[in-house]
């Protein structure tokens, strides 16, 4: 997600939380799963949890609370401009461990985390693809009051485009307390065919 | 170098719009403001916390500023790039970057000389000043600055506090004043002149022409070279360098930028300073791993030819030199770090990417030999399972 994207999609969220609360987000039931059917994946996000697809960008974002206090988010990234604060392509043979790298710089350039810390970074699986998992530290900007942050950023490649599942929450209080929910979203998480355009 | 006097764009509109407010309320208020975002700044997590280094730092500014004992303070900035900057209330903001890109103790004291001339000349209180009438004027350019590449992570703050910058007459003033505390403390004359030749040479080599570094967006650089050497010409004899006690102090944050840069991706900025510039001289033989990391991360970057309007044929030529180069600068640094696991695992990746799988496994096996940690290499266990069934007969 770049600034500009998320931004973008801030201001959205808080016209409609505004305006239009019940008719923007979706409740999330047990069995009920979001399927993006351009890219194929689909998800079970946490029941009782609200979700919405953004505006901007081809991402779904899930909350209970709200997107600042605990976000469950799927990004999916076409190869093409998929690293956008870094203006570079993906493509579809890079490994995990690239496509770590290079998401930790666009992060890092895109969201201007300059002081984002990487706690780790490990191979692990996504709907049987080979992934990435990293565990990120961060703090926002001083004008949005240095929350410390913690996320979490699971991603894969595949012959279509890049799947990218983050959770992210403020440390005190929430980060722990709703990983367990995040890791049943993730744990849950498909990818089938993509439906073809017409 | 400016300083970034925040509160002086914090206080324009109020300033411009109501009565006029008498000398000493004023600087109430700057006092007041540039206080709360220090505070804001030393919760921000980008202060680099170095005990040793800010001792270091503050004495140096101490012996230049002795009037000035315990109200100049000194913090280090965790920021990559090339910059300084000063406030109101005497606090000076170095960054790690700037650390990166000076050789010795003359050239650091003439950046710490100008910020603190910035605040002993009392600049911050007389733009305010001096600002009233360009108000609004100057909270658009602030507006346009903030967009320009600044530190996102600092918010409005920077943004606006860039637009406050001094005037041409300020920044001589203290060019002249950092001057005559560097000659004055004893050190080199020529710090000044080469630090900024430095960044001058940076600015061209990375096709920047504004953003977050100081006067990237300035045509005064030249000029300030010419400045700083004039003065120095015009210097008795030469002074003091000290140029291993910095090495030794500064160590840990020259390192630290440089693996920011390196986590951004930024192999320009990476070859400019270890390879053009030979900084790789003043760091330890393992962090040649970063210069062929940079040859590696400018040639993947190298794709688009319009952007520096060369050729494709040659964007494509100086892609092949670079990964040529990264490939000789990682065996260089096995040579003479061949303890350093890093480099190890980069230049499997390598031999990964070309097909040399028996060549990429036997590295990526040195590797986790010298990063046991599961946390560190998981992908190489990873890739050293699949390489070893493939390769078993």
């Amino acid at each position: 997600m770049t600034s500009r994207t998320f931004a973008r999609s801030l201001v959205v969220l808080a016209c409609c939380m505004v305006a239009t609360p019940a008719l923007a987000w979706k409740l999330a039931a047990d069995g009920q799963r979001f399927e993006h059917k351009a890219s194929g994946y689909s998800i079970q996000f946490p029941a009782g949890w609200r979700y919405q697809k953004m505006p901007f960008g081809d991402e779904c974002l899930a909350t209970r609370d709200g997107p600042f206090l605990q976000a469950v988010y799927v990004d999916y990234r076409k190869h093409r401009k998929a690293f956008p604060g870094l203006k570079k392509d993906a493509t579809p043979e890079m490994m995990p461990q690239e496509l770590a790298e290079k998401l930790v710089a666009d992060i890092t350039a895109s969201r201007g985390l300059q002081n984002m810390r990487v706690l780790s970074d490990e191979p692990t699986e996504l709907a049987g693809l080979p992934a990435f998992r990293l565990h990120l530290a961060y703090r926002t900007a001083v004008d949005a009051g240095s929350v410390r942050y913690e996320e979490i950023v699971v991603g894969a490649n595949s012959p279509q485009g890049i799947f990218v599942v983050h959770y992210r929450a403020p440390v005190l209080h929430y980060f722990t307390r709703d990983l367990v929910a995040y890791e049943q979203a993730l744990s849950s998480f498909t990818i089938a065919a993509p439906a073809r355009r017409r | 170098m400016r300083a970034l006097p925040w509160s002086v764009a914090l206080l324009l509109v109020p300033i411009g719009a109501s009565a006029a407010i008498d000398e000493a309320e004023q600087r109430e208020r700057i006092e007041f403001e540039t206080r709360a975002l220090e505070e804001k700044i030393g919760n921000s997590g980008m202060l680099f916390d170095d005990p040793a280094l800010n001792d270091y730092l503050q004495g140096i500014v101490d012996t230049m500023f002795p009037e000035r004992r315990g109200t100049l303070r000194v913090h280090t900035f965790r920021n990559p790039e090339f910059n300084a900057f000063a406030v109101a209330t005497g606090g000076v903001y170095f960054h790690t970057g700037t650390l990166l890109r000076m050789e010795d103790e003359s050239q650091l004291a003439s950046v710490l000389g100008h910020e603190g001339s910035h605040v002993t000349a009392d600049h911050i209180y007389r733009s305010v000043k001096g600002a009233k009438s360009t108000a609004k004027a100057s909270v658009f350019l602030g507006i346009l600055a903030a967009g320009a590449g600044l530190p996102p992570v600092l918010g409005s703050i920077v943004g606006l506090s860039s637009m406050a910058g001094f005037s041409r007459d300020h920044e001589r003033e203290a060019d002249r004043g950092g001057f005559d505390r560097l000659i004055g403390a004893g050190y080199d004359a020529h710090g000044g002149a080469e630090a900024f030749a430095r960044l001058e040479r940076e600015l061209k080599a990375r096709h920047i022409t504004q953003g977050g570094f100081f006067f990237a967006s300035h045509p005064r650089v030249q000029e300030r070279v010419e400045t700083q050497t004039e003065f120095a010409a015009g210097a008795a004899a030469e002074g003091e360098r000290h140029t291993e006690r910095y090495r030794e102090i500064t160590l840990n944050a020259r390192l630290d930028a440089l693996t920011q840069l390196h986590r951004a991706g930024d192999g320009k900025a990476l070859v400019f300073l270890l390879g053009d510039e030979n900084l790789l001289a003043s760091l330890p033989v393992s962090a040649r791993y970063y210069l062929a990391e940079g040859y590696r991360l400018r040639s993947e970057a190298a794709r688009k030819a319009r952007a520096d309007k060369r050729s494709r044929d040659q964007v494509q030529a100086q892609r092949d030199e670079d990964a040529e180069r990264a490939v000789a600068e990682y065996q260089r640094t096995i040579e003479e770090a061949p303890e350093f696991a890093p480099t190890y695992q980069a230049l499997a990746m390598h031999h990964l990417r070309a097909g040399d799988k028996p060549q990429a496994l036997a590295l990526f096996t040195r590797y986790v030999e010298l990063a046991p940690d599961p946390k560190q290499s998981g992908y190489a266990r990873q890739y050293i399972d699949k390489l070893s069934k493939e390769l078993s007969p």
